[in-house]
């Protein structure tokens, strides 16, 4: 399935953050967003996502308004994970894990063999299964960022959106949990959707950027093809010399400010 | 904050939950019939197992019918109540300072209170309870309504704003109204601090089975505050409708603490002190949270009922003044406890 968005304005109140955005979202990718703070790049995955309402435009989801689906259903497939958020510290890894198999329960069906099973699963990609029963405030913040993912992974979903996932973690777990989600777009097909602060981070992972600046799409594609030395300085208004990561052959920009300080 | 605050757990398997809730039960039933024994008048058992089977007009079944078994009554219920509605305020605002009080309960339900008795000469019991509670309700109303409730947004934080303000409203009215007619006030002094004694069975009656059904409710609201308690954002993108689950909190609270207010005026803390020290025994998962906050409630209450008995004997002082004398020392302790962790 595939999320797409029609002429998309977004804003709070009367101040308008983005027009008209169009962007569809490649399946089976890993798209980032990129752009400087406070560009909206948040907001357009929170509506995306249906968290937000949009002042007007439309979010599609296959061919149905995200809008105007049962929001239970929409959570079957399409999972998001918001950023830093903070759950009741008592709470056990697996307790917590299990929260993702909300979508799926009703006052008929309760909590099932299949349901354990997929919790098992969530713990097992991620890691956890041997720190199931500890609490969230006994864990590392990159431990943490993994509970999380499970959670939308227990969650089942073709489609994960996440808000800088990698946000105040220690360099280690960045590429931990950046790892994580790349394995998963791989081996499971997942389509991974994902605000990014560090360009040279989003070059290495996204094989989709959008990149967002004064409301609008500045450009969109492979990362090889639109990152340039004209688009980090119109977008982070930074200046900047791109070379090949040697590792990864992704583009790497080294910004500057004045090269004579 | 909130969830920061909660670190320390002592009871950790289902079974030991289960168990401690079960011994709790029993405590709960103990101070119950203390509630019923204890007092100016002496009892025993025989008395009141005489007063419901073999009914003599004697001075101690007087008293116990018509006087403790009410009070007992009123005492396990409205502490029950006040303090589910203390967690469902918890969680609602994510501000663990917070009580039923801070949505406006407190101060509407005594405005209209004391508004009644001052110009409606000769109302009865069963309609001053009914005034107050729907001064608690239109209190709430207004504080939803400020809140953004109308064009079906609430912001928790606008909601602790809005309550306060409302609340300040109320309680200048209620005082322009005591100032102008200084009887009401000796008359209505005892009810402001809060009291479970002097109410009718037959105004029970009409209480407690709303009680039960609104604790029932909570009960099977549990899995979706589980949900509440992960933040908003997290809990709708899982699919949870959370306006409608913010209504059906503010909902419960209206009728729980609107109701325990009407009966036995604001009792403070109870709501306030039982959803920490809840928590801070069985943790935030709330098919736990729920009955544990039920039970200890009603036995904070009840005992601090059977105290305000003995503390100045023979006279008695108003429950409202002891619930704070027990528990503010637990409620320091624990608040130091989960600090030091």
């Amino acid at each position: 399935m595939n999320i797409s968005t029609s002429n998309l304005t977004l804003g709070y109140g009367d101040f308008i953050v983005l027009k008209d955005i169009n962007v569809t979202i490649p399946k089976n990718k890993i798209t980032i967003l990129v752009g400087s703070n406070g560009c909206g790049k948040s907001t357009l995955l929170k509506t995306m996502a249906r968290l937000l309402k949009p002042i007007s435009g439309k979010v599609a989801l296959g061919d149905m308004d995200i809008f105007e689906r049962p929001s239970k259903e929409i959570a079957k497939e399409l999972a998001i994970l918001t950023q830093s958020p903070d759950a009741p510290s008592d709470l056990t890894v697996f307790n917590l894990v299990k929260q993702g198999r909300y979508p799926y329960q009703s006052w008929f069906s309760q909590w099932s063999k299949e349901d354990e099973d997929i919790v098992e699963y969530a713990l097992e990609k991620t890691g956890l299964s041997d720190i199931r029963n500890k609490k969230l405030s006994e864990l590392s913040g990159g431990q943490k960022q993994r509970v999380w993912i499970a959670m939308t992974l227990a969650q089942q979903t073709e489609i994960i959106l996440l808000d800088e996932p990698t946000n105040h973690l220690d360099i280690k777990y960045k590429i931990e949990v950046l790892d994580l989600l790349k394995h998963l777009n791989q081996h499971e097909g997942r389509t991974i959707v994902m605000v990014l602060h560090d360009i040279n981070l989003a070059c290495r992972y996204a094989d989709h950027i959008i990149a967002i600046k004064d409301g609008k799409v500045y450009d969109e594609g492979n990362p090889i093809e639109i990152i340039t030395e004209k688009l980090i300085n119109d977008v982070f208004d930074i200046n900047a010399k791109i070379i090949e990561c040697p590792l990864f052959k992704t583009p790497m920009c080294i910004t500057y400010q004045n090269l004579s300080i | 904050m909130i969830n920061r605050k909660i670190t320390e757990l002592t009871l950790k398997s289902n079974k030991s939950k289960f168990l401690f809730l079960i011994g709790l039960i029993f405590l709960l039933i103990a101070f119950f019939f203390a509630s019923l024994l204890l007092g100016y008048i002496k009892t025993d058992f025989n008395d009141l197992v005489n007063t419901y089977s073999n009914y003599t007009d004697s001075i101690e079944q007087i008293v116990i019918m018509t006087s403790r078994m009410p009070r007992a009554l009123t005492a396990l219920f409205i502490g029950a109540s006040l303090s589910v509605s203390g967690l469902l305020m918890q969680i609602l605002t994510k501000n663990p300072m917070a009580s039923p009080g801070l949505l406006g309960v407190n101060s509407g339900a005594a405005f209209f209170m004391v508004f009644a008795y001052s110009f409606i000469p000769n109302l009865t019991q069963n309609y001053l309870m009914l005034f107050s509670f729907v001064g608690a309700a239109l209190a709430v109303l207004l504080v939803y309504a400020l809140a953004g409730g109308i064009r079906g947004t609430i912001q928790t934080f606008d909601l602790t704003l809005a309550g306060a303000a409302i609340s300040a409203i109320f309680i200048s009215f209620t005082q322009i109204v005591l100032y102008k007619d200084q009887k009401t006030m000796e008359e209505v002094l005892f009810w402001l601090t809060g009291a479970v004694e002097g109410r009718s069975m037959d105004a029970l009656f009409k209480v407690i089975p709303i009680m039960l059904i609104s604790w029932v409710i909570c009960f099977l609201l549990a899995k979706r505050l589980n949900l509440f308690s992960l933040g908003e954002e997290i809990a709708k993108g899982l699919g949870l409708n959370i306006e409608l689950l913010k209504l059906q909190i503010i909902l419960l609270v209206v009728v729980l603490a609107g109701a325990s207010v009407a009966v036995a005026g604001p009792i403070a803390l109870v709501g306030l002190i039982i959803p920490h020290f809840t928590r801070f025994l069985v943790g935030s998962e709330f098919k736990w949270a729920i009955p544990y906050s039920i039970v200890l409630g009603a036995i904070l209450l009840l005992s601090a009922d059977v105290a305000s008995r003995f503390i100045i004997f023979p006279k008695e002082i108003p429950v409202g003044a002891v619930t704070a004398i027990l528990g503010t020392p637990f409620f320091i302790y624990i608040a130091r406890k989960a600090e030091n962790k």
